[in-house]
C-alpha cells in the first residue's frame, strides 16, 4: 500500500512513530496528485516547495525529540477563498490577480500547529457561487470517478483532491452546499458544522451569515479529528462561540429517532439515490433507529428563495471592497473614478458573481429593500424555527445530498434555474445554522452516490456517530483512480 | 409681508476617545505615523478581514449620549452603510441604522427670542471611520485635480454621529449649537473633539419655510471645517433659499459644498449616493447593561450648562465671565482650585481669564500643563489681597515664575520687590517724605477743594511708586489722612 492510500490516523501515527518520514509522506502525496493533475485539475496554487519544507522541518522536530502536534506531517489541501500568509489566494477569480495575503485563516493556522501541511490551495466556483466549479476563472476540475463530469461546487478542488488520494483531509466551505455537494459527488465525507463552530477569519466571505469551513475526508474518524482541531476557540471572529459548547467529535451519541421529509418524497431524484437512501433506512432500522416522518412546509417553498435574498444582499456588501484600488484586477487607463471602478469589477468578475452582486444592489435597494431583504430576514427566523420543531420529534433528519448524481460538465450551466434547483437540499440548513453531514452511500455505474444527515444546532458530534452506522453499511470511501 | 424662518438640523461627527480603533487593536494614536503604516488587516478590509468590536467604544458613546440627555438602548445592533468611494476600505461602513446606541435626547441653546430653546437630538451612533483622501490640485480640491491619494490610517478610527433634528432656525443658533456640543464632549470625556485633528466636522441640512406656507427643498451642505466656515456657510445657504422662494421657486434637493476662499456653496460634483443598509452579520448585538448605564452617568462631571449657573450663583461671576470660566473644563478646574487654595473669587475669577489664559495661549500649553499650579497662584494672589505686592507687581512676579521652575521668593527677589511689603515705620518714613515734598497738595485737601479725591490718590501713587507697589493703598491712605 502507497503511503497516500493511508487515512489521516495512519499518516500522523506513521509519522509520528518515524515509521516512514514526513517528507517521505509528502512526495508519497505530491507525487501521486502531480501525476493526476493534468486529467483531474484540483489545484490553482501547488505548494510544493513550501510543503516539502514543511515536512522536512516537522521530521527536524522529530528527530529532536521534540511534541509534534495530532496532524503530524498529514498533507492537505484548502480551497482557494481561505489565506494563507505568502501564498497567492484568488477565490477561483481574476479579481483578486497578483493577491498574496499578509496573514493566514485561523483554521489553517490552528492546523499546522497541529502539524499538518499544506499541499496546495484547491479550486472553486468564482467566490464560492456556484455548484459545480465551472464557473472558476482557472478552468473546471474533473470529477476523479468520471473526468467528463464535474466534481460539484463550490469546494469542488478540495473534494476531488480527498478522492483522488491527493491527501487525507481538505477543508471547503460551504454557504448553500459548498462543501456537501461536492462531498457527494467525489464520493467523500464531508461536514457543514453548525455555524459559529469554526472560525471564519481569513475565509473571504461570500454571505458572511452563512459561509462555515468544514472538512472533507475518505472516513469519519479522520473527519473527527480535523473537526477537533479547526473547531478552537478564536477570538478574531466575533461570530465564533464553539468554545461555549465544549464538543467531543469522537464521541457523539448516534441518533434514536431519524426523521425524513413529507415534502421531499415527491421530489424527482435519482433512482439511485433513492435506492440509496432505502438502504441507509434499512441500516438504520438494523441498528434500532425508529424513521419518523416530519414536515417542513415553509422550508420546502421559501428556503431557496429566502436563501438567495440573503445571500445575495451579503455578497453584494462583501464583494464591495474588490474595486482595484487596494489590490486586485485593476484598469490602467480609467477616466474617472467611477470608471475606474465600473471597468474594474466588469472586467476582474465573471458572469454569476455578477449575476447575483446585481441581484443584491437591487434587493437592497431602499426603494425595494422592505419587499425582499427585510421580509427574507424574518422567514428566516421561521425556517429555524421549523427546523427546531422538528428536532423536537427526531434527533436528526436524512435526506439526498442532491436530486443527481455528478452531470456532465456543460450540462446544467445553460439554465441557472436548474443548477440553483440542486441546492434545494442543501440550502435551508445554512439558512438556520445547523450542522449537515454528508456520507458517501455506495456507487452506481461508476459514480458516487451521496446522502445527508441533518441534526439541530451544536450537534455535529452526534450527526458523526450516527453517520458511522451508514459508514458502517456503505463501508468508507475508497480512493477513485483518476476516472475515464 | 411674507417672513421666512430658516429650517437646520446638524450632523456632527466626533472622534471618540479610545485607545485602539473600533474594530481592530491599533492604536487609535497615529499621530505623527507616516501614511497608511498605522493599519493591520481588519481595518484595511483585506479579503478574509472580520470585525471585533473595541467595547470601550460602547462606554464612550453611551457617556456622550448620557451627556446630551440621551436614551440608551439596552440592545442596539450594527449595519452595513454601503456606498462606493475612494476612502473607503470595504466600500462600506459599519454604522448603526435602526437601533442606535443612544436616542431622543436634547441640548440646549439661547434662541433668536433671547429664550433657552431646546435643540432636539434624534440619534447618536457609533461607526467606523474613513480614510483620508488628499487631492492633487494646488488648492486642494478635487475640482482640477488629476490625481488623489489616499491616507486609510483613520479608517476604523471610532465616530459618534450625533444627529439633532431640524430645530435650529439661524446660522448663529447652529454656531452656538456646534460650541455648546463639543463643550459637552469634552466635559464627558467622550471626546476630545480637536477641530485641528479633524475630530469634529460638520454637515448641515439646511431649507427655508416660508410664511405662505412654501417651503425650499432641502439642501445638504459640507465641506464646512471650521466654526466660521459653519456659521458663514449656512448665513449663505439660507440667504440663495430666501431668494429662490421670493423668485418664486422652490430650489433643488442636492448636496451643495462650501467653498471657504469663494465664500459660496457650489452643487457637488459627486453623484447623489445611494446608501444600502444591511444588518451587520459578522457582530453581534451590542448589549448595553443597565449597570454600565448607571455607572456611566454617576462618573459624569457637573456639566458646562450646570456650571454656568452655579458659578455665577456660587462666586458671583457675571454671566459673560462664568462663560469663559466653563469653556473648557479643565479651566473651570483651575479657577476652582485657586479658590480652594485660599484665593478670592473675584481676583481668582480676573486672573485666571485674563493673565493665565494669556500666558497659556503665548506658550501654546493647555491648562493641565500650564506652568504654574492652581495653589501657587493662589498664594500670590494672597499676597496682593494683604498688600504685600500690588496687582503690578504681582503681574510681573507672575510672569517671572511662568518662565518656569521659580518659587515665588525667587520671582520677587528678581523684579526687585520685597516680600512682606513695607508697613509701620518705614512706611510712616515714606509717607512723611512725599507729604513734606507736596506740601501745596496738602494745603489744597485741607482746605476741602478736593472734592473727587483725586489729590489724595495722586499722594497715594507718588507713595506707591516710592515703595515700588509693596504697601496696602487702605493703609498708605490712612496715614496720608491722619498727616492731613
Amino acid at each position: 500500500m502507497e503511503l497516500y492510500e493511508l487515512s489521516l490516523r495512519e499518516q500522523a501515527d506513521g509519522v509520528k512513530s518515524q515509521k516512514f518520514s514526513a517528507e517521505q509522506l509528502f512526495d508519497s502525496c505530491v507525487n501521486h496528485a502531480i501525476s493526476l493533475e493534468s486529467k483531474i485539475g484540483a489545484f490553482i496554487t501547488l505548494t510544493l516547495e513550501e510543503g516539502r519544507e514543511a515536512a522536512r522541518r516537522m521530521d527536524k522536530s522529530i528527530a529532536a525529540g521534540k511534541p509534534v502536534g495530532k496532524l503530524a506531517g498529514v498533507p492537505f489541501g484548502a480551497k482557494d477563498n481561505m489565506v494563507v500568509r505568502g501564498i497567492q489566494a484568488t477565490a477561483g477569480s481574476k479579481m483578486l490577480s497578483g493577491w498574496v495575503p499578509p496573514y493566514t485563516a485561523s483554521a489553517i493556522e490552528f492546523l499546522c500547529n497541529e502539524g499538518a501541511v499544506l499541499m496546495g490551495k484547491m479550486n472553486m466556483d468564482e467566490f464560492a457561487m456556484g455548484s459545480s466549479t465551472e464557473s472558476s476563472a482557472f478552468g473546471c476540475t474533473s470529477n476523479p470517478w468520471d473526468t467528463s463530469r464535474v466534481p460539484g461546487g463550490s469546494s469542488g478542488g478540495s473534494a476531488a483532491g480527498v478522492a483522488a488520494g491527493y491527501f487525507p483531509f481538505s477543508l471547503g466551505s460551504d454557504t448553500g452546499g459548498s462543501i456537501r455537494l461536492p462531498a457527494a459527488f467525489c464520493g467523500v465525507q464531508g461536514l457543514k458544522p453548525t455555524y459559529g463552530m469554526v472560525s471564519r477569519y481569513g475565509l473571504i466571505a461570500y454571505g458572511s451569515s452563512l459561509d462555515q469551513i468544514g472538512p472533507m475526508t475518505r472516513n469519519l474518524d479522520d473527519l473527527a479529528l480535523v473537526m477537533q482541531v479547526i473547531s478552537a476557540h478564536d477570538d478574531r471572529d466575533s461570530t465564533s462561540v464553539s468554545s461555549c459548547h465544549n464538543i467531543d467529535f469522537s464521541n457523539g451519541k448516534a441518533a434514536k429517532r431519524v426523521g425524513f421529509v413529507k415534502e421531499f418524497k415527491d421530489f424527482k431524484i435519482d433512482p439511485a439515490i433513492k435506492a440509496a437512501e432505502e438502504e441507509a433506512v434499512k441500516a438504520l432500522k438494523a441498528a434500532g433507529v425508529e424513521m419518523v416522518e416530519v414536515s417542513l412546509p415553509i422550508i420546502s417553498k421559501y428556503a431557496l428563495a429566502c436563501y438567495y435574498a440573503v445571500a445575495v444582499s451579503e455578497a453584494n456588501t462583501n464583494l464591495a471592497r474588490f474595486d482595484g484600488a487596494r489590490y486586485g484586477y485593476a484598469v490602467k487607463d480609467a477616466v474617472s473614478l467611477t470608471d475606474f471602478f465600473t471597468r474594474s469589477r466588469s472586467e476582474g468578475f465573471g458572469v454569476e458573481v455578477k449575476r447575483r452582486i446585481l441581484a443584491g444592489t437591487f434587493l437592497t435597494d431602499p426603494y425595494e429593500y422592505d419587499k425582499y431583504y427585510t421580509p427574507a430576514l424574518k422567514v428566516r427566523h421561521l425556517i429555524a424555527e421549523e427546523f427546531e420543531k422538528a428536532f423536537s420529534q427526531v434527533d436528526c433528519i436524512l435526506q439526498p445530498g442532491s436530486p443527481t448524481l455528478a452531470f456532465k460538465k456543460g450540462e446544467k450551466t445553460k439554465d441557472s434555474m436548474l443548477m440553483y434547483a440542486s441546492d434545494m437540499y442543501t440550502i435551508p440548513v445554512n439558512l438556520a445554522g445547523i450542522p449537515s453531514l454528508a456520507v458517501n452511500a455506495g456507487y452506481s455505474d461508476g459514480l458516487p452516490v451521496g446522502l445527508q444527515l441533518v441534526g439541530k444546532r451544536w450537534s455535529d458530534a452526534d450527526l458523526i456517530a450516527t453517520g458511522k452506522v451508514l459508514e458502517a453499511r456503505f463501508g468508507a470511501p475508497k480512493i477513485a483512480k483518476g476516472g475515464a | 409681508m411674507l417672513t421666512y424662518t430658516p429650517v437646520i438640523g446638524l450632523e456632527v461627527h466626533v472622534q471618540l476617545k479610545t485607545k485602539s480603533k473600533i474594530f481592530c487593536s491599533c492604536s487609535a494614536d497615529y499621530s505623527g505615523d507616516a501614511p497608511n503604516s498605522h493599519i493591520c488587516p481588519v481595518c484595511m478590509g483585506l479579503p478574509g478581514s472580520l470585525p471585533v468590536f473595541n467595547k470601550h467604544v460602547a462606554q464612550q458613546g453611551v457617556k456622550g449620549g448620557l451627556a446630551l440627555n440621551c436614551k440608551i438602548h439596552e440592545i442596539a445592533f450594527f449595519s452595513r452603510k454601503a456606498y462606493y468611494y475612494a476612502d473607503m476600505t470595504k466600500n462600506f461602513q459599519i454604522s448603526q441604522d435602526d437601533l442606535p446606541i443612544a436616542y431622543q435626547g436634547y441640548l440646549e441653546v439661547v434662541g433668536e427670542d433671547g429664550n433657552v430653546k431646546r435643540v432636539r437630538i434624534n440619534r447618536l451612533h457609533i461607526e467606523e471611520d474613513v480614510g483620508k483622501l488628499t487631492h492633487g490640485a494646488s488648492d486642494g480640491r478635487l475640482e482640477g485635480s488629476s490625481y488623489s491619494n489616499v491616507d486609510y490610517n483613520r479608517a476604523g478610527m471610532p465616530l459618534a454621529e450625533i444627529v439633532s433634528e431640524p430645530d435650529i432656525s439661524s446660522a448663529r443658533e447652529a454656531l452656538e449649537y456646534a460650541m455648546t456640543l463639543r463643550r459637552i464632549m469634552r466635559y464627558s470625556g467622550a471626546s476630545d473633539a480637536d477641530m485641528e485633528k479633524g475630530m469634529m466636522r460638520f454637515d448641515a441640512n439646511v431649507s427655508v419655510k416660508c410664511s405662505d406656507g412654501r417651503n425650499s427643498k432641502r439642501v445638504e451642505v459640507k465641506n464646512m471645517n471650521s466654526f466660521r466656515a459653519l456659521e458663514r456657510a449656512i448665513e449663505f445657504e439660507v440667504e440663495r433659499h430666501i431668494a429662490i422662494l421670493e423668485s418664486g421657486g422652490d430650489g433643488l434637493k442636492e448636496t451643495r459644498h462650501w467653498n471657504d476662499a469663494k465664500n459660496e456653496t457650489s452643487p457637488s460634483r459627486v453623484k447623489e449616493v445611494y446608501h444600502k443598509f444591511i444588518v451587520e452579520p459578522d457582530l453581534p448585538a451590542l448589549c448595553v447593561p443597565r449597570e454600565w448605564v448607571e455607572k456611566a452617568q454617576s462618573e459624569l462631571p457637573e456639566m458646562p450648562k450646570a456650571k454656568w449657573d452655579r458659578f455665577q450663583r456660587e462666586y458671583g461671576l457675571s454671566a459673560i465671565d462664568a462663560s469663559v470660566l466653563i469653556d473648557s473644563l479643565e479651566v473651570a478646574d483651575y479657577f476652582e482650585a485657586c479658590i480652594k487654595a485660599g484665593a478670592s473669587a473675584s481676583r481668582a475669577n480676573n486672573w485666571v481669564r485674563t493673565e493665565v489664559l494669556r500666558v497659556a495661549n503665548e506658550k501654546g500649553v493647555s491648562i493641565s500643563d500650564f506652568p504654574l499650579e492652581p495653589a501657587s497662584l493662589a498664594k500670590l494672589l494672597i499676597c496682593i489681597e494683604d498688600g504685600k505686592f500690588s496687582t503690578t507687581l504681582a503681574k510681573q512676579i507672575f510672569d517671572k515664575m511662568c518662565e518656569g521652575n521659580k518659587t515665588m521668593s525667587e520671582a520677587a527677589k528678581m523684579v526687585g520687590a520685597q516680600e512682606g511689603g513695607v508697613s509701620g515705620d518705614k512706611l510712616e518714613a515714606v509717607v512723611g517724605k512725599i507729604v513734606d515734598s507736596n506740601a501745596d497738595v496738602i494745603e489744597e485737601i485741607r482746605s476741602g477743594k478736593d472734592t473727587s479725591g483725586k489729590k489724595i490718590k495722586f499722594l497715594l501713587g507718588l507713595v506707591m511708586r516710592e515703595l515700588k507697589g509693596q504697601a496696602k493703598p487702605d493703609d498708605i491712605e490712612k496715614i496720608i489722612r491722619g498727616r492731613i
